[in-house]
């Protein structure tokens, strides 16, 4: 099977290209990066309202960005939508003094439905409270909005290796841990 | 996730999966958004398509980006002027609307006239590079400007009782800080985000920035400069004395221009302002058709403007309004005034889910008071999915396999009959799987996704074949039952939706002046051509010679092309623009002023047999286009003089500028002797366009150019496929321009149906 990451990164750039001109092309974009932003907002804000506010802000942004020329052509279209991302989170969280970034709580507030709804769920959320901020954050990007490795190492700046090896090693964390607690 | 660590316990893996996918975006919310973003770019786009699509109406957008890709570094400056668009040329204060910041209401104070700031371009110390701050003429501040200086300029101020609006231009920025090299930088560049704007007042406090304004940057050859709206929470009250505090100006990298700005404000009270009343909030519906009823809300009659407010109300569940066709306003004898879009944008609230405002629409003031009619032919609405198709391939799916369907799907109370499905390589993917519809005559769209792997989807009707298309991209052959999802399905609503307003008689003579037109320039010098390329040297001055006896201003000149494209393959039409014919004669007359540079531009297009097909006009900053009667400001433009050859030497210097190769050969036209210019642009990897039949290796673009006189005689343009054969040819052929003494009837008639600010 053809690997998505792979598949996007190849066609992606024409949709990107057409997507200054094309309403209608700028509208695929965005269908296919709705859910991957808005679910990793989520993960970050626990509140609809303001996942569903930062979303319009930052789609409304890279639209008019790519309107205006400011995206680096042939770049990854990914990167760039959660790098404008997580800028405006950084923005959130100085306008919104009461939820600062540095003291974003250890746990994943907006997650606690669901860890309420089966066991497995409850030992992931204790263990991911033993993270720090930057691991968390890789979990988020590869697994809320589904990132390729490739992406998260634009984003955080290192290879795409690099990026991978973090990300197994967050793995790795979690399985021994995983697997202590079941012993 | 498809590459996760093999070696996780199923149990963890399984948690992962679930924890992370929380999260689902609310239908409403996703279609609302959809057609926000959808308005709002048609909008920003619309100046820029009259100029872009100029000669080349029936290519869709898509196409035109496109065929137009060696261009773009030679568009760049152009298009971020006409995307342009709120700019205050004159601080003229209105209750009710405000030029720049849109319609406000509970006005306590604005800005009584503009404040400047000025500082060295390579200065970092905000102490000591302070040259002014002062106020100034409007006008003055906004066009002059000094070698290395930047000056922000604070527009415009507003403290409403919920909200405090602040509008400044930023000018004197480097030539081409919008344009794609910077934009590399500032993407490549690892840097911490800069404090938003932010309001201190007098006791220390802070306000905050909140969402909702933003940033249009433009630029040209010399300089670039940037306008923004920045909103913040409102002024205590009585407080009138505020310091912007501007850490770094948009899109800046660190250091690189002068950090750290603190602009003293000074708002007057509205009682003191001497601001004219005029907010009419009249209160008229249209009738109602298909559901849709529209509504004039807001009306505000000022000296330089008048300004429009229009909300929009539907029948029917989880529908939203997707785009429209162009509001008209027109007086009793048919004359169209030429609206453009305000500051506002369209909101929609959850608590009516059927209602929602639209963005501000902008026009000259109006003299007569005689009823102006408020029109819209068409709405095209779409509907939230919920439909669901079970697709079987079977074991053996192959490209190029048709399969007959009989499935049914109602969605929003229409009624989708598949009939065909086929796989076929994609433009926008490996495999496109495509869907023949048979579907109520007004649904224009139905979009499917797949619940994993489609990356995109596209609707539209197929006129090669009169059918509607449904595609979705797969990553790979299906080799068991493909579940797709009917995410959305777009139908058109015919009117017109008509309402009639009648303005109030009102004395502008005692208020403030009219707003000036803004300033123009003219563009400075023609693209550098590279000093490696003697044969674009040759060809500059083979075109010298044309350019030399071709008619000079002040006056009328005519110019007649012929233009013949190709068909596209497999392109889909969503209905919003008349059918175009594929060869088609452009009539184009230009207004020169005295220097040469075009005043009023008519294009008039027509069939070969005469009938009349569209028409763009333009005049001065301001465009028009029949017969939608789409029309609107084009912000800051420059003057420029025609090209009689479609700017052919700056075409030609693209395809080199990126990575193209030129070569000219002795050729013969028609029985006349010409020299043959061709450039080829190579796509290496080659790239998959819609429309065309196959990869495409190069682009060629050739020119007939009169050896002796410098005339270009034909234009033509195709495309080189992997396979080895060619696209069919574009081909533009030109008349000479001849001067003309008197506007013939049909380009007079086709002014006098526009009330020229």
């Amino acid at each position: 099977m053809i690997n998505e990451a792979d598949w996007i990164d190849n066609d992606e750039p024409a949709l990107v290209e057409a997507a200054r001109h094309d309403p209608d092309a700028f509208a695929m974009l965005y269908r296919h990066y709705l859910t991957p932003l808005y679910r990793y907002l989520f993960s970050r804000l626990n509140n609809v309202h303001d996942a569903e506010d930062l979303t319009e802000q930052i789609f409304i942004e890279v639209m008019e960005k790519l309107v205006h020329f400011r995206y680096q052509r042939g770049g990854c279209f990914a990167a760039w939508l959660f790098t404008i991302a997580r800028r405006r989170l950084v923005d959130f969280y100085r306008q919104h003094k009461d939820k600062p970034l540095d003291d974003f709580p250890s746990a994943e507030p907006g997650l606690l439905p669901v860890i309420e709804k089966g066991e497995d769920l409850l030992q992931l959320g204790r263990l991911l409270t033993r993270l720090d901020e930057n691991d968390r954050e890789l979990l988020r990007l590869r697994f809320s909005a589904g990132l390729s490795f490739a992406e998260i190492g634009l984003i955080d700046g290192r290879s795409e290796a690099a990026a991978k090896m973090a990300l197994y090693r967050v793995l790795d964390f979690l399985r021994a841990h995983w697997e202590d607690e079941n012993e | 996730m498809n590459e996760m660590n093999p070696s996780l316990p199923p149990e963890l893996e399984s948690a992962l999966n679930s924890f992370y996918a929380v999260g689902i975006p609310d239908a409403a919310f996703a279609a609302r958004l959809g057609q926000q973003l959808y308005q709002h770019q048609t909008d920003l786009l619309s100046h820029a398509k009259k100029t872009a699509t100029k000669f080349l109406h029936g290519r869709s957008p898509f196409m035109q980006t496109l065929r137009t890709r060696p261009l773009l570094a030679v568009a760049v400056a152009i298009l971020a002027l006409l995307v342009l668009t709120g700019i205050v040329y004159a601080v003229t204060q209105l209750a009710g609307f405000i030029p720049g910041v849109g319609f406000v209401k509970d006005v306590q104070s604005v800005l009584k006239t503009p404040v400047s700031i000025e500082r060295q371009l390579t200065s970092t110390a905000a102490s000591e590079s302070i040259l002014a701050v002062a106020p100034t003429d409007s006008r003055s501040a906004v066009t002059s400007q000094k070698r290395d200086v930047i000056t922000i300029t604070i527009e415009q101020a507003v403290s409403e009782t919920d909200r405090l609006v602040i509008v400044y231009k930023a000018s004197g920025l480097p030539a081409n800080y919008f344009g794609p090299e910077h934009t590399q930088k500032l993407f490549s560049a690892s840097q911490e985000e800069p404090v938003p704007d932010q309001v201190r007042l007098p006791d220390n406090t802070v306000l905050k920035y909140v969402s909702g304004g933003g940033c249009a940057g433009a630029g040209d050859l010399t300089t670039s400069w940037v306008t923004c709206r920045s909103i913040f929470l409102p002024l205590p009250k009585g407080v009138n004395e505020f310091t912007l505090e501007i850490q770094r100006l948009q899109d800046a990298l660190p250091g690189e221009l002068p950090e750290d700005w603190r602009i003293p404000i000074h708002l007057t009270q509205v009682a003191d302002s001497g601001v004219p009343g005029g907010l009419q909030e009249p209160d008229l519906n249209s009738q109602t058709i298909g559901g849709i009823t529209l509504h004039l809300l807001k009306v505000s009659q000022g000296p330089a403007q008048t300004a429009f407010q229009l909300g929009m109300e539907w029948e029917g569940q989880n529908r939203f309004v997707h785009h429209t066709a162009p509001f008209t306003l027109q007086d009793q004898q048919g004359r169209y005034y030429i609206l453009s879009g305000g500051p506002d944008s369209g909101s929609y609230s959850n608590n009516t889910p059927n209602y929602s405002t639209l963005p501000s629409l902008v026009t000259v003031p109006i003299a007569t008071s005689g009823p102006l009619t408020f029109r819209l032919d068409w709405v095209v609405m779409s509907v939230g999915g919920g439909g669901k198709l079970q697709f079987d391939p079977g074991k053996n799916a192959k490209l190029g396999q048709e399969w007959e369907l009989d499935e049914k799907v109602s969605v929003g109370g229409f009624d989708l009959h598949f009939i065909k499905a086929r796989l076929k390589e994609s433009p926008l993917g490996p495999i496109t799987l495509e869907f023949d519809l048979e579907a109520p005559q007004d649904v224009t769209e139905v979009l499917l996704l797949t619940d994993a792997e489609s990356i995109s989807s596209e609707s539209g009707y197929d006129h090669e074949r009169g059918v509607l298309v449904s595609r979705v991209t797969l990553p790979s052959l299906p080799l068991q039952p493909v579940e797709l999802n009917v995410a959305e399905v777009l139908y058109k609503v015919s009117g017109p939706w008509q309402i009639i307003w009648r303005p109030q008689q009102t004395d502008f003579s005692v208020g403030p002046s009219p707003t000036p037109a803004p300033t123009r320039m003219a563009v400075l010098a023609p693209t550098p051509l590279p000093d490696d390329q003697p044969l674009l040297a040759d060809l500059q001055a083979l075109l010298g010679r044309a350019d030399a006896k071709y008619p000079s201003g002040p006056g009328w000149v005519h110019q007649e092309e012929e233009i013949t494209q190709t068909p596209l393959t497999g392109e889909l039409d969503s209905g919003d623009l008349p059918e175009q014919p594929l060869q088609m004669r452009v009539d184009a007359w230009y207004h020169l002023d005295e220097d040469g540079y075009i005043q009023t531009s008519i294009y008039l297009r027509k069939t070969l047999d005469g009938k009349f097909i569209s028409a763009d006009i333009n005049n001065g900053v301001y465009h028009f286009s029949l017969p939608e009667g789409r029309g609107g400001v084009d912000g800051e433009v420059y003057l420029e003089k025609p090209s009689y050859n479609s700017n052919l030497l700056s075409t030609l210097n693209g395809y080199i500028s990126e990575g193209g190769t030129i070569r000219r050969e002795n050729s013969v036209l028609n029985g006349v002797p010409c020299q043959l210019y061709e450039a080829t642009l190579p796509y290496d990897p080659p790239q998959v366009f819609v429309g065309e039949a196959a990869p495409v290796q190069a682009m060629v673009y050739t020119a007939c150019v009169d050896p002796v006189n410098g005339e270009v005689l034909q234009i033509q343009s195709w495309m080189k496929y992997t396979n080895g054969k060619l696209s069919g040819k574009d081909m533009t052929e030109f008349s000479p321009p001849e001067k003309v003494a008197v506007l013939p009837d049909e380009a007079q008639q086709i002014l006098d149906k526009i009330i020229m600010p």
